[in-house]
């Protein structure tokens, strides 16, 4: 079978392992490094459900190939709160305004929420809407979600 | 973050001390900056970054925080905004001076906090653009330093005057406005000693040793003319 | 769904790139920023033996403003061409169409060469490129070649680029300073690909006529296509004498391959598409107008 030597920091922690090349990024995550807070929606770039950090900017990792993150530092949704299990400002919102319910969507948003965020610090509610339209929640119908990104953006 | 650079001048401390507390003088060397105004020791002004592939520009203010003399230490504080975004970037810089006699070594720490466009990219990218910025800057600073010292001797050596290339007199009587009194003052009567022929083959010299990216002091009006008189066609176009 | 097995190839550098689609022919793709072509692959909708990864060539990452155009290379990320402040004051049409490409997790390794080498027809840069007479940077271990825009896109996501070139670049032209420029996509859902859109450059001479003027379409067609009938119909005159509803229809009238799908009806898309080029039209025209009273 053909394999890549693939070498990733994951949250800090450095990994290493020989995958096939078709191995996506997302795949790598939750099966080689046992992350399962990266969820597979429907692994043809829509959903947003699997989005993490790569290098710092946000990414579909359902569309990226472990192989092509060689050399890479990758953020998912597990390295998001402090190293003492703070939860982050934009988790604490979410928990707060009530963004989430059934939690599948939850790490997608999360992530692109902290790429976002660093990004413009402070967003418009149009910016807000438009930034999270790459992401799909099915249970809260979003309300929840805008209010937490408005909460979370006042307290830094 | 904290990100540290050092670079070397030609010229003693005390010398470049004097350029390193004068905005007027430090601005031109920053490459891609333009000085908008000066008040005391508060200055605003606009600059454009290469970061990765992208050109980020920002418009902000900046203050000298301490000039310590003794120490040898200067402090500025800087805060600018995306000319184009809402982004922002803030820097403390310390430069230390270590005084080496016919040159100076001089330590920068900036303490940078980045958000918006530069914020995507790692440490990694961030550093090599500052260490690109401040190399840049040393080398103009440099051509400034020596070109200052050299075009003081402009009035007082007849011979170089009138001999000299139009554009150098020009070139002179610009960086003589600049340098002059201070340096005139203290510089004058050990740079007199020095032979006429010797600092024509210097501003000589000085002209065809460009390298390929600094801007060089006797290109600093050309460039500055660009940058000041660019104009983008979406800002011609706002109402 | 996984992609089939495929070899991975991961050249240094354009030329090894090359190298490479000549020694694999049809079993070889380029894969860059992969927001298309990897969810092909995992709905194994289409396959390749061999897949070549430019996505970290640096040569191919870059974007140059140089003599009167803006060279940006075929790698550079969507997201990257947006936020670029020399873009955005030199070809105001590319930092206009980028919102609308995707979702920003998409911009972030979309990568312009790669959307227009795909040539969706509703492709916010190929339209760009259209309307603006961009030329495209193909290259071969034969050599270089500059393929123009108007002869770039070729069918359903086909284009002239022959087996074993690359797109490498892509040099967009910067229009005069009495230039106006909008970008009007109507879609179901923000990110969804356009039902229908326009991409619009005018440049005015001194007397508020119309000098130049580019309509890009996308959606419209098989490929992303240009609104000659239209801009034929507004060059010489002047600004307040044209209904933009007009140049609208005019666009459109020539077309004869508006799909058909279950987003809508061509009348459908027809009706859409001369509305986003009415609006693009006058907010082009408003940005120059609007600011002469200065």
């Amino acid at each position: 079978m053909h394999e890549w030597p693939v070498r990733l920091s994951v949250n800090g922690v450095h990994t290493e392992a020989n995958v096939e090349p078709r191995l996506t990024l997302a795949d790598y995550l939750r099966e080689n490094c046992g992350l399962t807070g990266t969820h597979l929606g429907c692994e043809h770039g829509a959903c947003g459900a699997c989005t993490v950090m790569v290098d710092g900017q946000a990414v579909r990792a359902c569309l990226m190939f472990a192989v092509q993150a060689d050399g890479s530092e990758v953020t998912t949704v597990e390295g998001i709160a402090g190293e003492d299990g703070e939860l982050s400002p934009i988790q604490s919102t979410m928990r707060e305004c009530h963004g989430l319910q059934c939690g599948f969507c939850t790490p997608g948003f999360v992530v692109s929420i902290t790429a976002m965020l660093r990004d413009n610090p402070k967003p418009t509610d149009a910016e807000i809407r438009e930034g999270l339209s790459g992401n799909f929640c099915r249970c809260t119908g979003y309300q929840g979600i805008v209010n937490a990104v408005h909460r979370a953006a006042e307290m830094s | 973050m904290e990100l540290n650079n050092e670079f070397r001048v030609a010229v003693p401390a005390a010398k470049a001390w004097e350029v390193l507390t004068d905005v007027e003088r430090v601005a031109p060397c920053i490459p891609g900056a333009e000085l908008l105004s000066v008040d005391g020791d508060e200055f605003t002004g606009a600059v454009k970054v290469k970061v990765g592939p992208i050109t980020v520009s920002y418009k902000g203010e900046a203050a000298f925080q301490e000039k310590d003399r003794a120490a040898q230490r200067v402090v500025i504080k800087a805060n600018g905004k995306e000319t184009r975004g809402s982004g922002n970037a803030s820097a403390v810089v310390t430069a230390a001076l270590k005084d080496e006699g016919d040159s100076t070594t001089v330590v920068i720490t900036t303490d940078l906090t980045i958000s918006g466009k530069a914020a995507q990219f790692g440490r990694g990218v961030l550093a090599d653009v500052s260490s690109s910025l401040i190399g840049q800057f040393a080398k103009n600073l440099e051509a400034d330093l020596l070109g200052g010292l050299a075009a003081t001797q402009a009035p007082t050596a007849e011979t170089v005057t009138a001999a000299a290339q139009p554009d150098n007199a020009i070139d002179s009587l610009t960086l003589v406005k600049a340098v002059a009194p201070s340096l005139a003052k203290r510089y004058g009567p050990m740079v007199a000693a020095v032979g006429a022929g010797a600092v024509i083959g210097f501003l000589l010299g000085r002209r065809k040793r460009k390298s390929p990216t600094a801007v060089v002091a006797d290109d600093l009006q050309a460039a500055l003319v660009r940058l000041l008189g660019t104009m983008s066609p979406a800002e011609r176009l706002r109402p | 769904m996984k992609a089939a097995p495929f070899v991975y190839h991961r050249p240094d550098s354009v030329k090894e790139a090359a190298d490479l689609l000549d020694e694999f022919g049809d079993d070889a793709k380029i894969l860059a920023g992969g927001q298309s072509l990897v969810p092909m692959l995992a709905m194994r909708l289409t396959h390749f033996e061999n897949l070549v990864d430019i996505s970290r060539i640096d040569e191919l990452q870059s974007i140059d403003l140089c003599d009167g155009e803006v060279r940006i290379g075929a790698g550079t990320p969507h997201a990257f061409v947006g936020m670029d402040d020399e873009v955005a004051d030199s070809v105001p049409l590319l930092t206009l169409a980028t919102p609308h490409i995707g979702h920003f997790q998409i911009r972030t390794r979309g990568t312009l060469g790669g959307a227009i080498a795909h040539a969706d027809p509703a492709a916010e840069y190929a339209a760009v490129a259209l309307a603006l007479d961009a030329q495209m940077e193909a290259v071969s271990s034969k050599g270089t070649r500059q393929i123009p825009a108007a002869e770039f896109f070729t069918g359903l996501w086909e284009t002239s680029l022959l087996t074993g070139e690359i797109l490498t670049a892509v040099r967009f032209p910067v229009w005069g300073d009495r230039s106006g420029f909008a970008v009007e996509e109507f879609a179901r859902r923000h990110g969804d690909f356009a039902i229908a859109g326009a991409a619009v450059a005018v440049e005015l001479d001194t007397d508020d006529r119309i000098a130049r003027c580019g309509i890009g379409l996308l959606g419209l067609g098989s490929t992303p296509l240009r609104g000659r009938a239209a801009e034929e119909a507004v060059i010489g005159r002047s600004v307040g004498e044209i209904s933009a509803k007009e140049v609208g229809r005019l666009a459109i009238s020539g077309l004869d391959d508006i799909p058909a799908d279950l987003q809508g009806s061509a009348a459908y898309r027809a009706k859409i598409g001369a509305t986003m080029v009415a609006r693009a039209f006058v907010s082009a025209i408003s940005q120059v107008t609007g600011a002469s009273d200065a």
